[in-house]
C-alpha cells in the first residue's frame, strides 16, 4: 500500500500535506504523533474512508479511493475508534459481519466464510468467547474481537486507529502482540496509530512520525529515536528523553535554581527508583559511581542526571572515588540502595565509609537488602526518605481515614542541611 | 310571344286561389305549427306558429302559451326534489341521486332509470343522524307506530337524547344501536338487514364507501346544507315520502310555512306600526380563544332577515359558518343589541367574559340580551323549527312577545 | 430460546386471525368462520359478516406488518429504541400528504374521492418527507431523546397542518378524520386494501434486503464503509423502504402509533439478538399480530361504539417508551 504526495483532510480543510509512506505486507508500521496532529485522518485516508484532498493512495497499483466498496473491503481492512452498537450480538456473529465483502444480500455464511471467520477467531485469540455476548466481554477481549472482524475480511492490509487507547496496561500489551504477529505470522500489512511511545519503538517495524502537517517515516525504530526532530514532537519544552539504548522514555530533570542536592550510590537496577523519586521530590540528583555498562548509569544519564563514572570492567578508581566524595560531600542528601557488590565496585563501599567518618549523614534504602552497612541510617522504603520542603513523593501510603487529628508525617521537617543531627 | 306569357303569369296568379274583388285580390294562407319548447318539473311550455299570407305580405303570429302548470313540490329547499310520476315517485338525494320510490306490492314502472329503488314505507330503516331521528318523531304524531318502521340508530352514545321514547326504545332493545356515525359497527348494521339507511355525508366519506362495498341501500339527507329554515325543515317531506307519509309530510310542511310567515308579518308589520328601530343581532361561538361567526348567507342570517333584522355579519358571503379576528369580532359585535351564542358548552356571562374579556363592555351585555343555545336546539328545536324561529323573534323583539319564553334558548 | 420462539410467532399469528374473524357483534358459528377462512363461502348473514371481519383482519395485517418492519428499520438506521413511524412524526407526515389530498385534491377534482393509488402515492411522498426531515435533523442532534424530540415537534406540525385543512372543512369531515387520524380499521373496504397489499408485500421483501447494510451500520459509519457497505445508499435506501411501507399503513388504516415501537422490541426481548436479518421479518410478523389483536379489542371493548386503533395499542405502547426511557437514564 503506498501514499504518493498525499494530502488529507476534512471537507476544504487540509490536516496533513506531502505525505509519501509505504505499508508493506509482514510489517507492523507504528503511527505515533502529538495529539490532535492527524494520525486518525491519515490511517482513515488510508483505508479509504476518507477521500484524499490531493495525491493518492495505492493498493496493488490500484486507486483506493476509486475502487468499490466491497472490493476495497477485500484489500483493505479497518478498526476504527468508535464502539459499535452490538450489545446483544455474539462474538461469532460480529467476527462473521467481517465477510460482509463476500456474503450476499442475505449476508449467509458459506463454509468458506465459515472457515475465514474461524481462523481470524483463532488467530486474535478469541475461539473461547465464541457465543459470549458483547456486553460480557473486556475490553481488550473486545478489541481483538473487533479486530477478528476486520480479519475475516481476509485483508491484505490492516488499519488501526488507536487500538490500544483505553486499554489498561496487560490488555496494550496483548494486542499489541497479536499485531506484530499478524505481520510477521500471517503476512498482513499492519499499520496502527498509538499514544503509546515505548510500545511502539519496541514493537513497531517502521515509525511513521505525524506532526507539523506532515509525516517523517522512520525504517527503524531507533533511527526515530536517534533524530532529535522525534523527541522533539512530543516534548513541551523538553521534559523528556529518549534513551537509544533501552528505547525508554525518561523524565528530564529539571531543578529549580534552589533545589536540594542528593547523591545516590547504587548500581545494578536498584538506583533508577530511587533517582525517580528523589527527581519528583525536587532534588537535584547526581550518581555515582556507576560502571559505564551499569543500567543505573543509562537511566541516570537519560535522566540528565549528573553521573561520576568509571569504565566498563575496571575497578573504580582512586580519581573516580575522590570526585564521587566530592560530590557526595556537597550534597543535602546522600542515599544508598545496597547494590550488588563485587570486586569492580567494592569501591562505593570506601566511599560509604569516607563519607561517614566525615560525620555526614548516609540513607540506605532496601528493605530486601542482602548484607547490612554499619552506620546508615536505614529506612525500608523509598517513601520514606526525607523529602524537600513540603514535597512528598507522590507514591503517599495509605492514609488512615479522617479522624479529626492532623496527620503528622514520620518525616522530619528539614531546613535545608541534612547535617543537622540533632532533627 | 310576349303577350302570351304576360298572360299566362297573370292568369296563372289569378289562379292561385283569388277572390274576385273589384280592384284587389287578396290572397289567405293559413299555416299552423305547434311546437313543444320544454317540458320541466313544474311546466309544460307550447309555441304555436301560425303563418298567415295576405298579399304582398306575410304575417307570422306567434303564441307560446302554457299548456299544464304543476307545482313545484319543494320549495325551499334546494338539495333535493320530488317528482310524482303514475304509481311512483323519484326522488333526488343530497347527493342527486335519483331514488325510484315504489308502493309495496307494485312494480317498479319499466322505463324510468334510477340509482336506487326503495319499496316504501319502508319497514326497517336506519338512521345516522339525531336530526333524522327529529324529522320522524314529528311525524310520529300523525302516525304512531312509525317507529316500528325503523331498526336502527346510528348513537353510539354519543350524545344526550333529548327525545324521551327514542331514549327508551334504545334502552329496551325496540332500536338497536349501531354505533358511532362516524364509524358504525358494519356488522350489526348489516344484520338489521336494513332496507334503508339515511345517512349524512361528505367527501372522501369512508362511511358511505363502506355502504357502497355492502350494497347497503343509503340515501342522503343533506339538511344541514340548506340555507334557509325552511329549506331545513321541507326534508320532513323527504323523510316522509320513505315512510309512505307523502300527504301527512306535506300539510306538517304547511303547518310550519304558515307559522313561520305568520310570525314574521307579525313581526314587519308590528315594526311599521311602532316604528321600532332596526335590531342588530351577532350570532357566534367561541372556543379556546378562536371566534366562529354565522355567515351571511347562512340559515340564521336568513331568519334574521326575515325577522327584518340586522345581522352583524351579514358581508360574510358564505353559508356556513366562519372564523373571524378578535378585532373583527369587537368592531361588529359590540353595538349589537342581541347575542346569540351558538353552543351550550358556555353556561354564564363569567364564562363567556373568560374568553371574550372585551364582552363585558358590548352594549348587549350591559342590556342583559345574551342569549346560548339550549342543549336541546339540535334535536327538539329542529323537530319544531316554528317554535325555534319564534323563539328568534321574541328574543328579538321582546315587546312583541312579552308572554314567550324560549325553549331552545336560554338567557345568560 | 429461539428455537421455541421461531415455529410459536406464525402460529400464534394464525391463532389471532382466526380470533378475529370469530369474534365481532353478530354470533357466527365457528364452522362457518373456519369455512369462510379457507375459501368457502357461507350463507347469506354469515358471508357478510364474515366478509367484514375478513377485510379488517387482512388490512390490519398488512398494516401491522409494515409498522413492525418500518419500526424495526427506524429503530435500527436511527440507532434509537424510542424511533417509531408515530414517535417520530413520519405517519402524522403521511397523514397530512394524505389529508391534503383527500380535501384539496377531490375540491379541485384531481382525484375521485376515495383512490387508494393516489392516496398511496400522496402518503409515501409525505412520509418520505418527514423521513428525509428527521433524518437531517438527526445529524444535529445526536442524543437519543433528542430525535424523539424532533420527531414529536414534526409529528405535531404536521398535525397542525391537518387540523388547519380539516378545520376550513365541514364539521361533520372533521369528526371523521379525528377519528381516522387516531387509525382505524373499521372502513376498510377490499378495493383499498387489495390495492395496497401489493405494494406492502413488495416494500417488505425489499426492506429484507435493507438488513444486512444495518447491520453494517450498527458498526459506525466508517466501519460500515470500510466493510464495502455504501453508507449513503444504505441510508437512502432504508428510509425509502420505511417510508413506503409507513404509507402503505396509512392508506389502509391511518396512523396507528406504538406497532413500529413495540414491536422490534418484543422480537429483541423474544430472542436476544441484534441480527436485522432476524428483527425486521420477525418485527413485520409481530406487528401483525400486534394490529389484528388491537382491531379485535377496538371494536370489542366498547361495542357498538368503535375505539381509535391508537387508543388500545397505548396502552402497551406508552409503559413500553416509559420503561425505555427510565432504562437509559439509568433508573431501574
Amino acid at each position: 500500500m503506498r501514499a504518493r504526495d498525499l494530502s488529507a483532510g476534512y471537507g476544504r480543510r487540509e490536516v496533513l500535506t506531502g505525505v509519501s509512506l509505504e505499508v508493506e505486507k509482514g510489517k507492523l508500521t507504528l503511527v505515533v504523533g502529538p495529539n490532535a496532529s492527524g494520525k486518525s485522518t491519515l490511517l482513515k485516508t488510508l483505508a479509504g474512508i476518507l477521500k484524499p484532498l490531493g495525491g493518492v493512495v495505492l493498493v496493488d497499483g490500484r486507486e483506493v479511493h476509486r475502487m468499490k466498496g466491497r472490493e476495497r473491503a477485500r484489500s483493505i481492512g479497518a478498526v476504527t475508534t468508535s464502539r459499535p452498537q452490538v450489545s446483544e450480538m455474539t462474538v461469532e456473529e460480529v467476527v462473521g459481519m467481517g465477510r460482509y465483502p463476500w456474503t450476499g444480500p442475505f449476508h449467509l455464511l458459506t463454509p468458506r466464510d465459515r472457515e475465514a471467520v474461524e481462523r481470524a477467531m483463532e488467530v486474535t485469540g478469541v475461539v473461547h468467547l465464541r457465543r459470549r455476548r458483547v456486553t460480557e466481554l473486556s475490553d481488550g477481549q473486545l478489541q481483538r474481537v473487533l479486530i477478528a472482524r476486520a480479519l475475516a475480511q481476509e485483508p491484505d492490509y490492516l488499519i488501526l486507529d488507536e487500538p490500544t487507547t483505553h486499554l489498561d496496561a496487560p490488555s496494550r500489551i496483548e494486542v499489541m502482540t497479536l499485531l506484530r504477529d499478524l505481520a510477521s505470522e500471517e503476512g498482513v500489512g499492519v499499520i496502527a496509530s498509538t499514544h503509546e511511545l515505548e510500545l511502539a519503538l519496541r514493537f513497531g517495524d517502521k515509525i511513521v512520525l505525524v506532526s507539523s502537517g506532515t509525516v517523517k517515516v522512520y525504517q527503524r525504530p531507533e533511527d526515530a529515536v536517534g533524530d532529535p526532530e522525534f523527541a522533539g514532537a512530543f516534548s513541551v519544552g523538553r521534559s523528556i528523553s529518549l534513551s537509544p539504548v533501552s528505547l525508554s522514555v525518561e523524565v528530564l530533570q529539571r531543578p529549580r535554581g534552589d533545589a536540594p542536592k542528593a547523591f545516590v550510590v547504587s548500581g545494578s537496577g536498584t538506583g533508577p527508583p530511587v533517582f525517580r523519586a528523589l527527581v519528583r521530590g525536587g532534588y537535584e540528583v547526581s550518581a555515582g559511581v556507576l560502571h559505564e555498562n551499569d543500567i543505573d548509569y543509562h537511566v541516570a544519564v537519560s535522566m540528565g542526571l549528573e553521573v561520576v563514572s568509571e569504565r566498563p570492567y575496571f575497578p573504580i578508581s582512586e580519581g573516580a572515588l575522590r570526585a564521587a566524595l566530592e560530590r557526595a560531600s556537597a550534597s543535602d542528601l546522600i542515599v544508598f540502595t545496597y547494590p550488588p557488590v563485587g570486586p569492580l565496585n567494592s569501591g562505593n563501599l570506601r566511599l560509604l565509609e569516607e563519607l561517614l567518618s566525615m560525620g555526614l549523614e548516609v540513607y540506605g534504602v532496601g528493605s530486601s537488602r542482602t548484607y547490612d552497612v554499619p552506620g546508615l541510617r536505614v529506612v525500608g522504603s523509598v517513601e520514606e526518605l526525607p523529602i524537600a520542603g513540603e514535597r512528598r513523593i507522590s507514591v503517599a501510603p495509605a492514609l488512615p481515614p479522617w479522624s479529626g487529628t492532623r496527620y503528622t508525617g514520620s518525616s522530619p521537617r528539614s531546613s535545608g542541611s541534612s547535617r543537622d543531627r540533632s532533627s | 310571344m310576349i303577350a302570351v306569357l304576360l298572360l299566362g303569369l297573370i292568369g296563372g296568379y289569378l289562379a292561385a286561389g283569388s277572390t274576385v274583388g273589384a280592384g284587389t285580390v287578396t290572397v289567405t294562407r293559413e299555416i299552423e305549427r305547434t311546437v313543444e319548447l320544454r317540458t320541466t318539473l313544474t311546466e309544460r311550455l307550447v309555441q304555436t306558429v301560425t303563418l298567415t299570407r295576405e298579399l304582398p305580405v306575410t304575417v307570422t303570429r306567434t303564441e307560446t302559451q302554457v299548456v299544464e302548470r304543476r307545482e313545484p313540490e319543494v320549495r325551499y329547499a334546494k338539495l333535493f326534489s320530488i317528482e310524482r310520476g303514475d304509481g311512483y315517485t323519484l326522488v333526488k338525494d343530497g347527493l342527486n341521486r335519483t331514488i325510484l320510490l315504489v308502493r309495496r306490492g307494485q312494480s317498479a314502472p319499466q322505463n324510468v332509470r334510477a340509482d336506487l329503488v326503495v319499496q316504501v314505507p319502508v319497514e326497517r330503516a336506519v338512521l345516522m343522524s339525531a336530526t333524522h331521528v327529529a324529522l320522524v318523531e314529528r311525524l310520529r304524531e300523525y302516525s304512531p307506530g312509525i317507529w316500528d318502521r325503523v331498526a336502527g340508530i346510528m348513537w353510539g352514545r354519543s350524545y344526550q337524547w333529548f327525545f324521551r321514547e327514542v331514549e327508551r326504545m334504545i334502552e329496551e332493545g325496540k332500536l338497536v344501536d349501531v354505533g358511532a356515525a362516524w364509524s358504525p359497527d358494519y356488522e350489526l348494521l348489516v344484520s338489521l338487514r336494513p332496507d334503508l339507511v339515511m345517512i349524512y355525508t361528505f367527501e372522501g366519506d369512508p362511511v358511505r364507501s363502506k355502504l357502497e362495498e355492502l350494497k347497503v341501500p343509503y340515501v342522503v339527507n343533506s339538511e344541514y346544507l340548506e340555507d334557509t329554515l325552511l329549506g331545513r325543515f321541507e326534508w320532513i317531506k323527504f323523510v316522509a315520502a320513505f315512510f309512505g307519509l307523502d300527504e301527512v309530510g306535506a300539510e306538517v310542511f304547511r303547518l310550519v310555512e304558515l307559522r313561520y310567515q305568520l310570525t314574521s308579518h307579525k313581526v314587519s308589520a308590528s315594526i311599521e306600526a311602532l316604528d321600532l328601530r332596526p335590531v342588530k343581532v351577532a350570532w357566534f361561538s367561541v372556543y379556546r380563544g378562536t371566534i366562529y361567526v354565522a355567515g351571511g348567507l347562512s340559515y340564521v342570517a336568513n331568519s334574521i332577515y326575515d325577522l327584518k333584522a340586522v345581522y352583524a355579519f351579514s358581508d360574510l358571503k358564505v353559508t356556513g359558518g366562519a372564523q373571524v379576528s378578535l378585532e373583527e369580532f369587537v368592531a361588529r359585535a359590540s353595538d349589537a343589541d342581541v347575542l346569540v351564542v351558538s353552543t351550550d358548552l358556555i353556561q354564564s356571562l363569567e364564562a363567556l367574559t373568560e374568553e371574550i374579556p372585551q364582552i363585558a363592555e358590548f352594549k348587549a351585555v350591559r342590556e342583559g340580551r345574551v342569549y346560548r343555545f339550549n342543549s336541546n336546539v339540535y334535536q327538539l328545536g329542529y323537530m319544531d323549527t316554528e317554535g325555534w324561529f319564534l323563539d328568534l323573534a321574541s328574543m328579538l323583539y321582546p315587546e312583541l312577545f312579552p308572554e314567550h319564553t324560549p325553549s331552545y334558548f336560554v338567557a345568560l | 430460546m429461539r428455537r421455541y420462539v421461531l415455529p410459536v410467532l406464525p402460529a400464534s399469528l394464525l391463532g389471532s386471525v382466526l380470533l378475529s374473524a370469530a369474534t365481532g357483534s353478530v354470533k357466527v358459528p365457528l364452522e362457518s368462520v373456519i369455512g369462510g377462512l379457507l375459501g368457502f363461502r357461507a350463507e347469506g348473514l354469515a358471508a357478510t359478516v364474515i366478509d367484514l371481519r375478513l377485510v379488517r383482519t387482512v388490512a390490519a395485517l398488512a398494516s401491522g406488518a409494515s409498522l413492525g418492519a418500518a419500526g424495526a428499520i427506524l429503530q435500527s438506521l436511527f440507532r434509537n429504541p424510542l424511533a417509531d413511524p408515530f414517535v417520530l412524526g413520519i405517519s402524522s407526515g403521511s397523514s397530512l400528504a394524505i389529508a391534503a389530498t383527500l380535501i384539496a385534491g377531490t375540491g379541485l377534482g384531481l382525484i375521485s374521492s376515495y383512490d387508494p393509488q393516489a392516496l398511496y402515492v400522496a402518503g409515501a411522498l409525505g412520509a418520505l418527507a418527514v423521513s428525509l426531515a428527521v433524518v437531517a435533523l438527526s445529524s444535529l442532534l445526536r442524543s437519543v431523546l433528542g430525535l424523539v424530540l424532533v420527531g414529536v415537534m414534526l409529528g405535531y406540525l404536521a398535525s397542525a397542518l391537518t387540523t388547519l385543512l380539516v378545520i376550513t372543512s365541514d364539521v361533520e369531515r372533521m369528526r371523521a378524520f379525528t377519528f381516522w387520524t387516531l387509525g382505524t380499521f373499521s372502513a376498510s373496504k377490499w378495493s383499498v386494501v387489495s390495492s395496497v397489499l401489493p405494494i406492502a408485500i413488495g416494500s417488505l421483501l425489499v426492506s429484507l434486503l435493507v438488513a444486512k447494510p444495518l447491520n453494517a451500520l450498527l458498526f459506525g459509519e466508517e466501519t460500515a464503509a470500510s466493510m464495502g457497505a455504501s453508507v449513503r445508499a444504505s441510508r437512502v435506501g432504508a428510509v425509502a423502504v420505511a417510508a413506503s411501507l409507513v404509507s402503505c399503513s396509512v392508506v389502509v388504516s391511518g396512523p396507528i402509533g406504538f406497532i413500529g415501537l413495540a414491536a422490534p422490541h418484543a422480537v429483541r426481548l423474544l430472542l436476544r439478538t441484534e441480527d436485522n436479518r432476524l428483527i425486521v421479518p420477525l418485527s413485520a410478523l409481530v406487528g401483525a399480530e400486534l394490529a389484528v389483536l388491537s382491531d379485535v379489542a377496538a371494536r370489542t371493548l366498547m361495542s357498538p361504539l368503535e375505539l381509535p386503533v391508537t387508543a388500545v395499542t397505548s396502552l402497551f405502547g406508552a409503559p413500553t417508551v416509559l420503561v425505555l426511557v427510565m432504562r437509559r437514564w439509568g433508573i431501574r
